[in-house]
């Protein structure tokens, strides 16, 4: 298990911080018994986002993105009223630094917690208590 | 046009075929993430799944998705695991209660004693890595298992006995023991009485015969005692022509590890997710299978 990792709440008002404990880095999407390392999908392990986000459907747009030792963080901004939010995730999340700002992302609320998704495709998995509990991955075998 | 051309022309047609199938060897995994949709069935899948071990009692359970179509040589389920839940140490107790009476008092303070604090279940199973003819361990959660857009988004797996299930709690928590029986070659077919290469569900296997024999201590061993407990592999009738092309345009495709006979017989034995739920109900080491949709 990683430490628990929480991002400074970027936004104000109407905006709910919800921290994670970073218990994987990424999702592996596999076929039959194939693992590929291009497909895996990053897991957030703090962010910061409208309250309305997290309540039900919506977008975003990415305005940036920061990477450092600390991890990677998209600075996003809600398409409907422009409030200002942040996803993070740890440095090794595969595919977290190819995110280029001005990508449009679509929130998707499920029970296990939120699918980020751009052109169809799930970019990022950002989950709940329970969501939390049924993700992780870690190669035992060099 | 003269017959010596058209033999070259036709030869170089074949050398091209031959060079496009083996560009694309082992290049058989879909790099695409999943759509909304697939991946919210999957997290559902895993929720359900979830809630069905969390109520079956157990510790550790052998586990099986269906990640493939593989109905047309009757088979079900595609790919095994072993699935337990990774129950955290009890915490030690405090050397000093702060609600210890002094002698002589009599304490109104309950002394707390810790509940056992309930794991998440992990998942843990042998992967061929997309483009290689390598394979790996791996530990992961249930909704990763089920991220594979599979070819049906179902679950089954047994319950072993107590003493099975304490000898594969063992191992499933020790990555030393969980790479003991691991080959690093793989061959989606792989002979289960050879250790030239190792697929998954046959990883499973000889980990199950490892840990409940002390003394198989190796893949050999390992598929010896299985022989002497009369595990039947299943048979798998696949013609010449289809070896051909499979061994051609997929890297983690071999059948060199086969006899011969049975080879040429088009008779390939292999482990499968049914062929090990049947052995274990027959050893009596487990019950029915349980299925989740």
């Amino acid at each position: 298990m990683e430490p628990a990792s929480t991002l400074q709440p970027r936004i104000a008002a109407f905006a709910l911080a919800l921290s994670f404990t970073a218990a994987s880095s990424a999702w592996a999407q596999s076929n039959a018994s194939q693992i590929s390392e291009e497909s895996l999908i990053p897991v957030a392990i703090s962010v910061a986002l409208p309250v309305v986000l997290v309540a039900g459907a919506g977008s975003i747009v990415v305005t940036g993105v920061q990477a450092s030792a600390d991890g990677v963080v998209w600075f996003v901004e809600n398409v409907a009223d422009g409030v200002k939010g942040s996803i993070r995730f740890a440095a090794d999340a595969i595919g977290a630094t190819a995110m280029v700002a001005g990508t449009v992302v679509v929130v998707t609320v499920v029970a296990t917690g939120m699918l980020l998704s751009a052109a169809g495709h799930v970019i990022a998995f950002v989950p709940n208590e329970i969501g939390r509990s049924l993700s992780y991955n870690q190669r035992v075998s060099r | 046009m003269s017959r010596l051309r058209r033999w070259i022309r036709l030869l170089a047609g074949i050398v091209g075929l031959a060079a496009a199938a083996m560009a694309q060897a082992g290049q058989t995994c879909d790099t695409h993430p999943p759509d909304t949709y697939a991946m919210t069935r999957a997290l559902g899948l895993a929720e359900r799944v979830q809630q069905s071990l969390d109520a079956s009692g157990a510790r550790v359970v052998v586990i099986a998705r269906a990640g493939q179509d593989l109905t047309r040589y009757g088979l079900q389920w595609s790919h095994l695991a072993f699935a337990y839940r990774d129950d955290p140490a009890p915490a030690p107790l405090p050397m000093a209660l702060p609600t210890s009476p002094m002698l002589g008092q009599i304490s109104d303070q309950p002394i707390p004693v810790p509940l056992p604090r309930r794991g998440s279940w992990r998942i843990v199973h042998k992967l061929n890595q997309c483009g290689t003819a390598d394979a790996a361990v791996f530990r992961q959660g249930l909704a990763e298992f089920f991220l594979d857009t599979p070819f049906r988004y179902e679950a089954a797996y047994v319950v072993p006995d107590p003493e099975v299930q304490a000898a594969l709690l063992r191992t499933v928590v020790d990555d030393q023991r969980l790479v003991q029986w691991h080959s690093p070659a793989y061959s989606v077919v792989a002979y289960p009485w050879s250790t030239r290469y190792q697929q998954s569900n046959q990883w499973a296997l000889e980990t199950l015969a490892g840990s409940l024999d002390p003394a198989a201590t190796t893949r050999e061993r390992a598929q010896a005692w299985l022989q002497l407990h009369d595990y039947q592999p299943t048979v798998l009738h696949i013609d010449a022509l289809t070896r051909l092309g499979a061994r051609m345009t997929r890297a983690n495709v071999a059948f060199d590890d086969h006899p011969n006979s049975k080879r040429f017989s088009d008779h390939i034995e292999t482990v499968t997710v049914e062929s090990m739920f049947a052995w274990m109900q027959r050893m009596q080491i487990a019950g029915r299978p349980t299925v989740v949709r």
